[in-house]
């Protein structure tokens, strides 16, 4: 291993126990979020066998991740704010961009340390990926079942969603309206069509159509 | 006799330097390339969120006209048909014809592989160990994404014709999300037009090339994953209202569907398998629209996408 390796590696566990003793600073933040995936997940495993062995008979680990969640909302904002400056014209508001609502609302939920954490943050696996990323490492640590926890993923510039409904194309006609169900069938399938012009696979992407739904009749 | 067996050891020189020589992407070029030049007539398995399907497709040069046929073997054996530039959408019953199973448009040819841009996007490896499928000796290409925002995948490619033999799509933790797999194809099959003819009281839908309706695109995305540009450098009119835009990376589509609304929706994920498709109102001035995102990644990508397209300041 290089010089430069092991002093990376340093770092990147220097930042990960400030993290897990909810002292990170800015600067952790980022070296977490620019750490290798593997790494970094073998350095969890590690810190959690490493705790499991000095753990007291009973002792529960309670991980507050208020701190972390708070600098990676700082680090979103200011991506978020960056971008906003340049692209968007005044006149013009995204409903999704509001990062501080976002993140109030995980923090509102985190406020009491006695709640369990593991079912909430296994259901922002899809929506909170940032979140995710860290959340999940500390979802290990509760040493929660492999069934609770989602594989972390450490993304770097996803955005968080509050309000969002996940379900299956298969299920839509239970979900979705009348029209809105006609219209996203319709695009369904003229996307399926387009890939089969984009991708060079001759008429095989066209096969997704037959999984489509196909109660639309003239 | 003796030209005979000259032509195959060359033949079988000449595949043993092409696998030996050639780089992923020179694969993958040989891929799109064999599925217009060689006629082919096979069997196939189509593998998504659980369900599967399996089909027939035919292609072939028959008195100078290039066919084309994709046949669903197994629920109501729906099958499209292509001659030229004229698609033939066939159907058991008439009870049994679906709007929106029918292309827009005849299926216009691939035609070039962008291989830098692949590269950019994907890591491509080559496996050295021999592999088989549908009897047939391939070649395995493994496409790592370089990021999260696309999805993995495998070729298993013929080593002697470049054919696309399987194919895998998979998620970040290597689960499978879609397969295609042939069980059995022939390259030499004996096709005949009526190989490619409805068959008698079958319900039949023609379409006829209709030139798409491209417009001003006034919509932009301030972040894009690397590799994924606009396939068309306009929109292209759905129906009255609704605009429609193309990205791609060389290996995934996203479709973009932008449309006015008179009502905000919640922000909503679908999911099939590799497909994902994303829902979300956007506010501009007095103006709600609803996107509708469609594509073979990851629904983080989806979810991104719909958070940075905007649209394009008035004087560009």
């Amino acid at each position: 291993m290089s010089k430069y390796d092991d002093t990376h590696n340093s770092k990147t566990y220097e930042s990960l126990s400030a993290f897990l003793d909810n002292e990170a600073s800015q600067a952790d933040i980022e070296v977490l979020l620019t750490a290798d995936k593997e790494g970094l997940a073998n350095k969890l495993d590690h810190y959690h066998q490493i705790h499991q062995s000095t753990q007291l008979d009973g002792e529960q680990f309670i991980f507050d991740s208020g701190a972390f969640l708070s600098g990676i909302k700082d680090k979103l904002k200011e991506e978020m704010s960056d971008s906003n400056v340049v692209a968007f014209p005044q006149k013009n508001v995204l409903q999704q961009t509001n990062v501080d609502a976002e993140f109030s609302e995980l923090e509102e939920q985190n406020d009491d340390p006695q709640v369990s954490h593991r079912p909430m943050w296994g259901g922002l696996a899809v929506a909170a990926s940032v979140a995710v990323a860290v959340v999940m490492g500390g979802n290990l640590l509760l040493g929660g079942s492999s069934t609770d926890v989602t594989t972390p993923v450490f993304a770097t510039n996803s955005v968080p969603v509050v309000e969002q409904n996940s379900i299956s194309i298969q299920n839509i006609d239970e979900v979705a309206d009348l029209e809105n169900n006609e219209r996203l069938k319709n695009y369904l399938r003229q996307h399926a069509q387009q890939a089969s012009m984009t991708v060079g696979q001759g008429m095989i992407p066209m096969a997704r159509v037959v999984s489509y739904p196909q109660d639309v009749k003239q | 006799m003796i030209r005979a067996v000259l032509a195959s050891i060359l033949l079988a020189f000449q595949i043993t330097a092409f696998a030996a020589d050639h780089k992923g992407v020179d694969w993958l070029t040989r891929m799109t390339e064999s599925f217009d030049s060689l006629a082919y007539e096979g069997v196939f398995v189509h593998q998504e969120a659980g369900a599967m399907n399996s089909m027939r497709i035919r292609h072939g040069l028959i008195g100078g006209v290039e066919y084309e046929s994709l046949e669903d073997l197994d629920g109501k054996r729906v099958e499209v048909i292509r001659a030229d530039d004229s698609v033939i959408c066939v159907f058991p019953e008439k009870e049994d014809y679906t709007t929106g199973f029918v292309p827009g448009e005849p299926f216009k040819r691939f035609r070039e592989l962008d291989q830098g841009r692949l590269e950019s996007a994907y890591d491509i490896q080559v496996i050295k160990e021999p592999q088989r499928i549908a009897s047939r000796d391939a070649v395995k290409l493994v496409l790592t994404p370089k990021d999260e925002y696309r999805h993995g995948h495998e070729f298993w490619i013929d080593k002697s014709n470049g054919f696309l033999l399987k194919h895998d799509v998979l998620d970040a933790q290597f689960k499978l999300l879609e397969r295609i797999q042939f069980t059995s194809v022939d390259f030499s099959p004996d096709l005949k037009e009526e190989d490619f003819t409805p068959k008698k009281g079958s319900y039949t839908q023609q379409f006829v090339e209709m030139k798409p309706q491209p417009v001003a695109n006034d919509w932009t995305f301030e972040w894009l994953p690397e590799g994924f540009s606009l396939v068309w450098p306009y929109a292209r009119r759905m129906n009255e209202h609704t605009k429609m835009l193309l990205l791609s990376d060389g290996m995934s589509t996203i479709s973009v569907f932008v449309e006015p609304s008179d009502r905000k929706r919640p922000q909503t994920l679908m999911n099939l398998g590799a497909t994902i498709a994303g829902e979300n109102s956007i506010q501009v001035g007095e103006q709600t629209y609803l996107l509708t995102l469609v594509g073979e990644v990851p629904a983080q990508t989806i979810q991104r996408l719909m958070t940075v397209i905007m649209p394009k300041p008035n004087n560009d």
